[in-house]
């Protein structure tokens, strides 16, 4: 094949994309044409000429092929609606748990420093001051661990509410 | 039944029907579903060739499309129609993955598969451009899957390349050759048949 044929190719190629972007805007194709030098090289080159009729055989076989009914298409849209009916309600109680989620959060933190409050008052009224002291340590380290992972607590119970 | 076109009031109508059911009224999105089922259910039967589940594919893919409506953004698609394909395509490709199939996944998407050649036929006369039609579906079978997703929104459903960039998430010169190299795979599976018999593969 030589260059002038891969050139008149590429020429071809382009009016190809032409004719369909013609049908495409709903144009009449027929205004279109080859450029003088490619028809003067399609009058003496067969395999530039199979090439073109071939291009344009695909387009108008590519418009003809079987288009496939949608088998129950009138029950397929009824299915999709229904199912984004149904879901809706589905995003709407999530985001409602996850405020509940978030209200509750709170008060656990509230709970957990008044109890600690009620802890180190109870605990220096009842003992001596050292054993007070490592009550209150040891009681201070849990809750300090506990609210460490409270975040990562929080995410699994979140990502399990969301799947649900 | 054949393709039957789009109009621009079509487009129009689309982001409408956005427009209402991002407003709350989830009806409007009755017509997106409508007007593209067809379009997006013949598109996967193409891709995973199996009715019933492009059926249910197309189902998930509108399911999909109405929750990510508020990710859709009419500056970057300027029809609705490419959105969906793209959305209707990636669950076609996480089925084609998770499916237990004898030909895998990578061969599948493979640029340079096994093709047996079709039957040799002259396709010249008028009375074989039908036989013609019928060759070009089944060679469209045989193509990789981009290539064949490429050519049937460009040639039977009139993408312009900007939607199918848009739907295949390609640039344009990508697209441009997906179609170069799948005109050239039909053009050996079709008219070069009688050439080809002594050829393994293509």
């Amino acid at each position: 094949m030589s260059m002038v044929c891969n050139k008149i190719k590429e020429d071809l190629d382009a009016l190809f994309d032409q004719i369909v972007d013609t049908s495409l805007s709903g144009q009449d194709a027929a205004n279109l044409s080859l450029p003088a030098d490619c028809q003067a090289h399609l009058s003496h080159c067969q395999n530039c000429r199979d090439y073109h009729s071939t291009n344009l055989m695909f387009f108008e076989a590519a418009s003809t092929l079987p288009v496939l009914e949608v088998p129950r298409s009138d029950a397929l849209t009824n299915s999709i609606m229904q199912s984004i009916i149904a879901g809706e309600s589905a995003p709407q109680a999530v985001a409602a748990s996850a405020k509940t989620y978030g209200s509750e959060a709170k008060y656990d933190i509230w709970l957990l420093v008044g109890s600690f409050i009620a802890f180190g008052a109870m605990s220096a009224y009842g003992s001596s001051l050292d054993d007070s002291f490592c009550n209150i340590t040891s009681w201070l380290i849990s809750l300090l661990l506990l609210l460490a992972l409270k975040p990562i607590i929080e995410n699994a119970d979140k990502e399990e509410v969301v799947s649900a | 039944m054949h393709w039957q076109g789009r109009t621009g009031a079509d487009d129009i109508d689309d982001f409408a029907a956005v427009k209402e059911t991002l407003a709350g009224n989830r009806h409007a999105f009755e017509r997106l579903v409508v007007r593209h089922q067809s379009l997006i259910y013949n598109i996967l039967v193409r891709m995973v060739a199996e009715p019933e589940v492009a059926r249910d594919l197309t189902q998930d893919a509108f399911l999909k499309a109405f929750r990510g409506l508020k990710q859709f953004d009419q500056k970057q698609y300027k029809t609705v129609r490419p959105w969906l394909v793209k959305i209707a395509t990636n669950s076609a490709l996480d089925h084609l993955r998770r499916a237990k199939s004898t030909v895998s996944f990578e061969q599948i998407m493979s640029e340079e598969p096994h093709l047996e050649p079709l039957s040799p036929n002259d396709t010249t006369s008028d009375v074989e451009r039908i036989l013609f039609v019928e060759k070009l579906s089944q060679a469209l079978a045989l193509l990789p899957l981009r290539y064949r997703q490429a050519f049937i929104l460009r040639y039977q459903y009139e993408f312009s390349y900007d939607e199918i960039s848009k739907a295949m998430q390609e640039n344009e010169n990508t697209v441009r050759t997906l179609l170069f190299r799948a005109k050239e795979r039909l053009r050996k599976l079709i008219l070069n048949t009688g050439k080809a018999d002594n050829v393994n593969g293509l």
